[in-house]
């Protein structure tokens, strides 16, 4: 798992039948202290996280298709969590309180 | 998932059993700005997308599920189209059917 930050929206229309109805966010991977680090990926969203928000994001096969339910699902990344704070070595490295306004 | 864009078509008429009739495609991932995030790669595609078209596509073992057969040779299936595709507040692009 890691943290990430969703940063857009995607709409599929036409997509495989398992996918149909899912909510797609594009997130971007992050370190705890918010910078960028690794692809930039598209998640099924399963906890009602929208743009700006921090996130914990599974991207791994198994998983993915133990939350959904269906074992033939080519589905592998899924946000999972919702961040409330982060701390590193004693201090807070990121607080969704005090974050809502800082994300572009 | 990633996002990407469909660049080219591949033909490869000898292949694995399990591939016959399944398109490739030559396809470039992207990023949220919508450019392009590492190198070009070839995928198997299930929709009835073409080179200029937004898609979406997953990689590892579950680009074989995507397939009509799932136990086969692949690392990267095309799953959907992307009609609209916005972040950081800007619109990143849209399918465009029947462009190069």
């Amino acid at each position: 798992m890691f943290l990430a930050d969703v940063v857009g929206t995607v709409v599929a229309p036409v997509q495989v039948a398992a996918l149909e109805g899912r909510t797609l966010l594009i997130v971007r991977p992050v370190s705890p202290s918010g910078k960028s680090s690794g692809k930039t990926r598209i998640a099924i969203d399963r906890v009602g996280a929208g743009v700006g928000d921090r996130v914990l994001v599974v991207d791994e096969g198994n998983s993915a298709r133990q939350i959904l339910g269906d074992k033939t699902a080519p589905i592998k990344t899924l946000v999972v969590g919702f961040v409330d704070y982060v701390e590193t070595s004693g201090t807070i490295a990121y607080d969704h309180r005090d974050s809502r306004s800082t994300i572009a | 998932m990633y996002l990407g864009r469909i660049i080219g078509r591949v033909v490869a008429t000898q292949r694995y059993t399990g591939l016959a009739g399944v398109p490739l495609h030559w396809l470039q991932p992207l990023d949220e700005h919508g450019a392009a995030m590492g190198d070009a790669l070839v995928a198997c595609t299930v929709i009835s997308a073409g080179p200029g078209d937004l898609v979406h596509f997953v990689d590892g073992r579950e680009a074989a599920l995507a397939c009509p057969e799932t136990f086969v040779p692949v690392d990267a299936t095309v799953l959907g189209f992307v009609e609209q595709a916005h972040a950081n507040g800007k619109f990143i692009g849209r399918t465009v059917s029947g462009a190069t």
